[in-house]
């Protein structure tokens, strides 16, 4: 009896409707993919605010798509009324709380995720520990690609349980922080002073931003933290070490002591 | 000529003029065109714009560029010891005629230390300046974007923040002017630059032969009436003509970022040694700077003149329009 009144939702599909299904999915996927394609492309071509505008068009293309062909998709199969679609979700929801939850969770996050925007592609994130930048959205997990070049597929239902950290947040700022391990006897006002020199001479450094040195006294020394913004967030690293090689030769020449473990110990 | 052709007003109120919207389509159009597919070029040391200057070029009349300094010396009061800043673009026709004006109204020039010197460890001289009015013609000389070569800079404007006991006169390039009122915490002092041109003051000053030919100088130079002198001699343009195309050399897109780097750098210090290039961008590799900069070359975009490495008129435009695609701490005086 139940089996008949599930049959009955459905409508009986004939050639014709079929042909408009494949026809409704082939649409859809051939936006989705070069979507997914070309926009990447482009992206790569364009710079700063441009480029995280561009790539964030992907996530949200897919899932307009996705809808769309699901509002086209359902009428062909059920009769659209309202004990016709109370059934079937009934019938979803019992499928989905049994076998496919955690699936349909990542997917539900996904969703989340687009809208929240917790992450865009082009953000630099951590997530359950992992640092990297986002390349892709996708509608399970999101992609990131970390400093190591290693793509690390993390399910969207992170975002439930997990904070997630966002360096840039969708803009072009990114803090880098290059740090110092001085003597305590080092003149602190000679090294802010030099400090700052470099990073105001460093020509990956974004002049509309501060340059920031804080200084922490420790137990083994003195912590001198560079704070300052890269151009692009691509280049952070190659900032940092552009702050930590030069910074540490101009200490060297100004004959500022570095704080070294065995000092430590000693003291 | 127009008297009112050359007018100093206050760098905030420097609006660039606006560009026909046909023209921005077309180099919107170019620009896409390029970036979809960026040419492959073959680097070459030959340049068409280091070419030898032509007899007959068009050259600004002096007299009222010098009597608009005075017109502004004027306004000032001269018993007020206070600092004026003029901040001019690159090729703007005051770079040539200020140290004349400063001799004929017995400003005395301040000395500034030797580029190179900058970068030697050794500490400077106390710096005192004039007590009669002083002018000091280009700030840059007394700069390099290096921890030891700020320091004379940085002194002077220490110096300059006391108030002094006689006006003095300060010529800077925009895009340094830019850099240090963002990097030293905002420069607070009284800056004036020259008003840009507009498809009138093109005519007026006969740098113009037609009024179409006007409207395409003030499309590729925005208003800087360096870069549209630089314009009208490269392309010889008669009254009757009607198409005119006044080709802007492109920046290649290949190592966009060294290209950025490099011709921020000239930008910024208005043109710089080999050497001194090294030194500033000394975390950038020097095969890729030499190979960045031949690129530039062959492009038009930067020329070696003097044993120094600069911006050409001819790519400046494109140079500036580079670093603004890319958010690269430009400006748009």
């Amino acid at each position: 009896m139940d089996t008949e009144k599930i049959s009955d939702l459905f409508k009986t599909v004939d050639s014709n409707a079929a042909l408009r299904v494949v026809t409704i999915i082939l649409i859809a996927w051939l936006i989705v993919f070069l979507s997914q394609r070309l926009l990447p492309r482009l992206a790569n071509l364009l710079h700063s605010k441009q480029r995280l505008y561009t790539l964030a068009l992907i996530p949200l293309i897919r899932l307009v798509v996705v809808i769309v062909a699901l509002v086209m998709l359902v009428p062909i199969f059920i009769e659209p009324t309202l004990k016709n679609m109370v059934a079937a979700l009934g019938a979803l929801g019992l499928a989905i709380g049994f076998a496919i939850k955690d699936y349909v969770s990542s997917l539900i996050a996904g969703v989340v995720a687009i809208h929240e925007m917790p992450y865009r592609p082009g953000d630099w994130v951590t997530i359950d520990g992992v640092y990297g930048e986002v390349t892709h959205i996708g509608l399970r997990t999101v992609e990131l690609v970390t400093p190591d070049d290693t793509v690390v597929a993390m399910p969207h239902e992170k975002i439930w349980q997990h904070a997630v950290l966002n360096a840039n947040n969708g803009g072009p700022s990114l803090m880098c922080v290059a740090e110092f391990f001085l003597t305590p006897e080092s003149n602190g006002v000679m090294v802010k002073e030099a400090l700052e020199q470099i990073a105001l001479t460093s020509p990956y450094l974004q002049i509309h931003k501060p340059v920031v040195v804080t200084v922490n006294d420790e137990p083994w020394g003195t912590r001198y933290r560079l704070k300052a913004y890269p151009v692009d967030p691509r280049q952070q690293f190659k900032f940092i070490t552009d702050l930590s090689l030069r910074g540490k030769q101009r200490l060297i020449d100004l004959d500022i002591q570095f704080a070294k473990v065995e000092t430590a110990k000693v003291n | 000529m127009d008297e009112k052709l050359w007018r100093w007003i206050e760098l905030n109120k420097y609006e660039t003029p606006s560009v026909p919207t046909t023209m921005l389509a077309k180099r919107w159009w170019h620009k896409t065109l390029q970036t979809l597919r960026p040419t492959r070029v073959e680097v070459s040391t030959a340049n068409s714009a280091e070419e030898e200057p032509k007899d007959g070029e068009f050259k600004f009349d002096e007299q009222p560029l010098l009597d608009s300094l005075n017109t502004l010396l004027d306004q000032q009061n001269q018993g007020d010891p206070r600092v004026t800043w003029l901040v001019l673009a690159p090729a703007s026709p005051v770079w040539s005629v200020i140290r004349k004006w400063a001799s004929q109204n017995g400003w005395q020039r301040v000395p500034m230390p030797q580029r190179d010197s900058l970068l030697t460890s050794h500490s400077f001289e106390e710096l005192n300046l004039p007590s009669e009015p002083w002018v000091i013609d280009d700030l840059s000389c007394g700069f390099v974007r290096h921890p030891l070569g700020m320091r004379w800079l940085q002194a002077f404007l220490r110096k300059t923040l006391h108030t002094p006991t006689s006006p003095g006169l300060v010529i800077c390039g925009s895009w340094l002017y830019y850099y240090l009122e963002k990097t030293h915490g905002g420069l607070n002092r009284q800056a004036l630059t020259l008003r840009p041109f507009d498809t009138a003051s093109m005519m007026s000053s006969r740098l113009a032969v037609s009024q179409a030919h006007a409207k395409r100088l003030l499309a590729v130079s925005e208003g800087h009436p360096g870069i549209a002198a630089a314009y009208r001699n490269a392309f010889a343009v008669s009254a009757e003509q009607t198409e005119i195309v006044l080709e802007m050399p492109q920046v290649p897109a290949a190592h966009g970022e060294t290209s950025t780097f490099v011709i921020y750098a000239l930008l910024l210090h208005g043109g710089l040694s080999t050497f001194l290039l090294g030194e500033v961008l000394n975390s950038i590799a020097p095969n890729l700077i030499e190979h960045s900069l031949n690129l530039l070359r062959s492009h038009g975009i930067v020329r070696y003149q003097d044993e120094q490495w600069s911006v050409t008129e001819l790519g400046y435009p494109a140079a500036k329009q580079f670093l603004a695609q890319r958010d690269f701490n430009w400006t748009s005086c």
